[in-house]
């Protein structure tokens, strides 16, 4: 089991990072991640075929997502055991960073 | 009229979005590329004037990586032209919609530029080391014939431009990673 340091020398994740991330706790190959990510960002984020190649390479190598399948030439990937738990990570700091927002977002509008 | 036409083209490993734009331009006017190739060759064929965006990659890796590679890039849409000095050449046409970059991040795009410094360091420490074997041990031959001697000055004039100007393309990649990462917050 991973340890938490090395969880915590991935975060923050990046956006995009997180999103992909996001979009592989089921198997999924590259054409979906993007499409999936533009998806549920409500068009926020889009991810870049050079981007996601990337990605895919780092973090596999990492260890947080492991090839899942592959048909037609497109390989699928999922999280690994470690990738689950920086997600996980990085979702609780996430709700703490949003609320800590949300507590002074009234604020800024009269400012 | 000539539909077909060849260009060749140089350009510094840190203008590539330069180049962008003029295949950019290029296809505007109608010229659409269909191939490139050393020694920076560029072909182009005729047709209607379209809206095509160009984006330079820049990666070195086996087959079976290419494959990934590839297949990720044109199932978002990427049609692939060719590959010249680990420069790989993608275009997308504007109304298809989507992204029009291949790296949509500043992380992302930054390690494209590592990628060609690495490279380019790679070859400079390989000149250098091939100059210390070159002028060292081989100076020891001299003075036996001056044919010898004017190849050995051929050499080493050669070498008094091609290092420097490595160490130039060196610094000025620096100065655009170093550019990317200060438009992050």
């Amino acid at each position: 089991m991973a340890n938490l340091d090395d969880v915590l020398k991935y975060l923050p994740l990046s956006e995009s990072t997180y999103y992909i991330l996001l979009t592989l706790v089921e198997p999924l190959h590259g054409y979906g991640v993007m499409q999936k990510v533009e998806n549920i960002s409500k068009g926020t984020v889009k991810i870049g075929p050079g981007t996601l190649y990337g990605a895919f390479q780092t973090l596999e190598k990492e260890g947080l997502i492991v090839k899942a399948g592959e048909e037609e030439r497109r390989k699928s990937y999922a999280l690994t055991r470690k990738g689950r738990l920086v997600l996980k990570t990085q979702i609780e700091r996430l709700e703490i960073m949003t609320s800590n927002g949300l507590a002074i977002a009234d604020s800024l509008s009269h400012g | 009229m000539d539909t077909t036409l060849t260009k060749h083209r140089w350009f510094w490993p840190w203008q590539d979005e330069k180049e962008e734009a003029w295949l950019e331009e290029m296809s505007a006017q109608g010229w659409h590329l269909i191939s490139v190739g050393l020694p920076w060759t560029y072909k182009f064929s005729l047709g209607a004037a379209r809206h095509y965006v160009y984006r330079l990659d820049y990666m070195y890796m086996n087959k079976q990586k290419q494959t990934d590679y590839l297949q990720i890039f044109r199932d978002a849409g990427w049609e692939y032209l060719g590959e010249m000095s680990n420069w790989r050449y993608w275009r997308k046409p504007v109304e298809a919609g989507g992204a029009v970059e291949i790296y949509t991040d500043n992380a992302s795009k930054i390690k494209k530029y590592q990628r060609v410094l690495l490279f380019m360091a790679f070859f400079l420490l390989l000149l250098v080391m091939l100059a210390i074997n070159l002028f060292n041990g081989g100076r020891s031959m001299s003075g036996l014939s001056s044919v010898i001697d004017a190849i050995y000055l051929f050499a080493q004039l050669v070498y008094a431009i091609i290092i420097p100007t490595y160490i130039v393309v060196l610094i000025k990649l620096l100065l655009r990673i170093n550019q990317l990462r200060h438009q992050a917050l």
